[in-house]
């Protein structure tokens, strides 16, 4: 995986992708308010809050 | 600053052909743990039971991972760990609810923290919850506890040792803790090795948040199922490090875990991927090695795609438009659509090759027509989608460079036919069932 400039990302992507926080302590990821960290997470709630259902629910009857 | 999860070109492009190879599912992998990390943070920011007990099991992660990085980043990476904390969060939103106190789901992180200490040998001593009879510590395994549903159990770790104090007596984790002891049962290992690729992965009848398939998940298998379970997985990882070794080290590289289905049908096999739990499926035991095999290539074309779609988007998730798919009986939305053609892109694959398997190359021909024929149908609806975003046009066009290729290999005209009637009776019975909500 590329960092922030080295990876796919197209002018006609509008939505940025997923923060990279593997590399921050749980020491500062925990009490952090930054403002980029704040959003990427209301996006992954808001990715959570659609409905899910199991992916496939495949069945087979010989 | 913070950097952003991005797949290069070579990933994306590799991905979207149906492969992607270890290295593209490592990079999955590390974007799961940081889903699962804001997670976390989320859940601790949101918590309803005793700060005190969230502190104290924050502060041992955070002890843990500045002790063993590596270790504890694969244990917040796990699928089973991401099954709870999406649950949690969406009961924190609201989106979901169910009977357990939310307090409960929440307070698994203290046995993530757990199991954390017992990885790294940070002390802990937290308070952890009894469900069914268990206490769970994630990856390790459950304490038989006698005592009723939502019961607090203290719970030590000293230097790596693991003790469960409930109130009719202590459990101490054994020190293989795969192992069953006295009231512990232990994770279960599924383990194959076959020209030169081995793989790993946990057999999880155990885990609290393993649920969440369209089958229930089975209880606690016997030492002769999990036997069963072994010889079949082996014989698997024969055929798909022989004939699609590529999978295979894709597999090794990012799938952890499988959890046993309950049978509710003799007839039936089933298999079920949950998007939260990226690198784990579910799936009743196999009956043979290739079906095996057909299921690892099927469910985690879905881990991987899930994967992506938690580093980008590729459609529009409010699109309402409805579209047919062979392999199931319902209206699919997009994003069915789409997991679907791409699970289905990697069975075809396996087929192509296992062609060349003395003993299911008669079967492999037959259903390497069939699924090419139906991954190119529904690869069209794909295609005319106005869903799709321009990150979503380039993925299909890489599932059609590869499926066009597939397309062109020669069969027996035969087997073609056959292919290609079945595709249309298939098609005018799912016209019949749901005319009114056909697309194309």
């Amino acid at each position: 995986m590329d960092a922030h400039t080295g990876g796919l990302m197209h002018d006609d992507e509008a939505e940025p992708s997923l923060i990279d926080v593997t590399g921050m302590p749980l020491a500062e990821l925990l009490p952090s308010d930054d403002t980029v960290l704040t959003n990427s997470l209301r996006r992954l709630l808001l990715e959570l809050d659609h409905p899910q259902e199991a992916i496939s629910a495949f069945s087979n009857y010989p | 600053m913070i950097d952003r999860h991005h797949l290069s070109p070579t990933e994306y492009a590799a991905l979207a052909g149906g492969h992607g190879g270890a290295g593209a599912v490592r990079s999955l992998g590390r974007g799961q743990l940081s889903k699962h990390l804001l997670l976390v943070k989320f859940i601790g920011e949101t918590w309803t039971g005793d700060p005190a007990d969230r502190d104290r099991a924050m502060n041992v992660l955070i002890k843990a991972q500045a002790a063993a990085p590596d270790a504890v980043g694969d244990l917040l990476a796990d699928p089973m760990v991401g099954a709870w904390a999406a649950w949690t969060a969406r009961r924190v939103r609201g989106t979901i609810h169910a009977q357990t106190p939310l307090w409960v789901d929440s307070g698994h992180l203290a046995a993530i923290a757990v199991a954390a200490a017992a990885h790294s040998g940070v002390d802990a001593d937290l308070t952890l919850y009894v469900r069914d009879g268990r206490v769970a510590i994630p990856g390790l395994g459950c304490a038989l506890i006698a005592e009723p549903d939502f019961t607090p159990v203290r719970v030590t770790a000293r230097n790596g040792t693991v003790v469960v104090h409930g109130a009719g007596g202590t459990v101490r984790v054994p020190g293989n803790a795969r192992s069953d002891g006295d009231s512990w049962q232990g994770m279960r290992l599924l383990t194959a090795q076959a020209h030169d690729h081995s793989i790993n992965i946990n057999l999880d009848d155990l885990d609290p948040y393993r649920d969440g398939h369209h089958a229930p998940a089975a209880k606690r298998l016997s030492p002769e199922e999990v036997q069963q379970w072994g010889v079949v997985f082996a014989a698997s990882w024969e055929l798909l490090t022989r004939y699609v070794p590529r999978r295979a080290d894709e597999l090794a590289a990012g799938l952890r875990s499988v959890v046993p289905l309950a049978r509710l049908d003799p007839r039936s096999a089933r298999s079920a991927t949950v998007r939260d739990a990226f690198g784990s499926f579910g799936l009743t035991l196999p009956s043979t090695a290739a079906d095996f095999a057909v299921a690892l290539v099927h469910e985690f074309q879905h881990s991987k795609l899930s994967g992506i779609l938690d580093l980008m988007p590729l459609y529009d998730p409010a699109a309402r438009e409805l579209h047919y798919a062979p392999w199931r009986t319902d209206p699919r939305p997009i994003g069915g659509l789409l997991q679907g053609v791409y699970a289905f892109v990697g069975i075809a694959d396996l087929w192509r090759a296992l062609r060349d398997c003395p003993v299911l190359a008669q079967r492999a021909e037959q259903e390497f027509a069939s699924v090419r024929e139906q991954v190119s149908h529904a690869l069209v609806s794909l295609e005319d989608c106005d869903a799709l975003n321009p990150a979503g046009r380039r993925f299909t066009a890489g599932m059609r460079a590869v499926v066009d290729p597939m397309l062109a290999e020669p069969l027996p005209a035969g087997v073609v036919e056959l292919a290609q009637a079945a595709l249309t009776r298939n098609r005018h019975a799912w016209h019949r069932r749901n005319g009114a909500e056909l697309r194309r």
